[in-house]
């Protein structure tokens, strides 16, 4: 018994060594302007605001992912964005997952209060994030999701909730 | 007399020597890898890089 003892005290020990590099590396991104890849960063301070008419969100296809900060929580994150029938949507997989539910935690922030910024190619825009959970809309979004990552998203899995889609709108609405 | 309690108690003070050392050297690792990480470039993405490859695997 006191073998397995110090045997768990040592991997524990030795275990803390990673963890301590991942909630360092962690921290530090939260004071950077903006994320970086799985790590929240700060708030999206640089880059020119946005003003004027919504551009043709169609220069997303050659974009694989875009910054998106909430102001509550003012924390920033990477993440896939898509437009559709001229429309701007971000997303998010895993939610149906425990590890999932605990990983992005964004999403229910989102629908909580979703007001959001978004710095695209160095310009900021100021959003309002909408969730979208059903509707025939889902057939279009899905379609250009998976058209342009290699992603499985399919409208089931969005009306069942293991991925949470978000319409990117003007802040006005 | 003194000899035999000698010979008696020396494994044990090996014993935590070895226990000693261990901690010293996870408390010199922790230390490390903290200033490693914060100031030397690169280490950061690399903690990051490898963490998205393990929540990846893990969430699906």
């Amino acid at each position: 018994m006191q073998v397995v003892t110090r045997v768990l005290v040592v991997v524990l020990c030795l275990l803390l060594i990673p963890v301590t590099a991942v909630v360092t590396a962690a921290m530090k991104q939260r004071f950077a302007d903006g994320p970086n890849r799985v790590f929240s960063g700060g708030p999206l301070v640089s880059g020119a605001l946005h003003a004027g008419p919504d551009p043709d969100w169609a220069f997303l296809d050659e974009i694989a992912t875009i910054e998106l900060q909430l102001l509550d929580p003012p924390r920033s994150r990477r993440i896939w964005a898509t437009d559709h029938a001229g429309k701007l949507y971000v997303w998010s997989g895993y939610m149906g997952t425990t590890v999932g539910r605990l990983w992005k935690r964004w999403p229910v922030d989102a629908e909580r209060d979703g007001r959001a910024i978004l710095r695209i190619d160095g310009t900021r825009y100021e959003r309002q994030l909408v969730r979208i959970s059903s509707g025939n809309i889902l057939d279009g979004i899905t379609s250009a999701i998976t058209s342009k990552y290699p992603s499985r998203t399919t409208r089931a899995a969005v009306e069942a909730g293991d991925v949470w889609v978000f319409e990117v709108a003007p802040r006005s609405r | 007399m003194s000899g035999s309690s000698k010979s008696h108690h020396a494994p044990d003070d090996n014993r935590r020597k070895t226990v000693t050392h261990f901690y010293k050297f996870i408390a010199i690792a922790l230390v490390t890898t903290v200033l490693a990480v914060l100031f030397i470039p690169g280490v950061d993405e690399f903690i990051e890089q490898t963490f998205q490859r393990y929540l990846g695997r893990a969430a699906r």
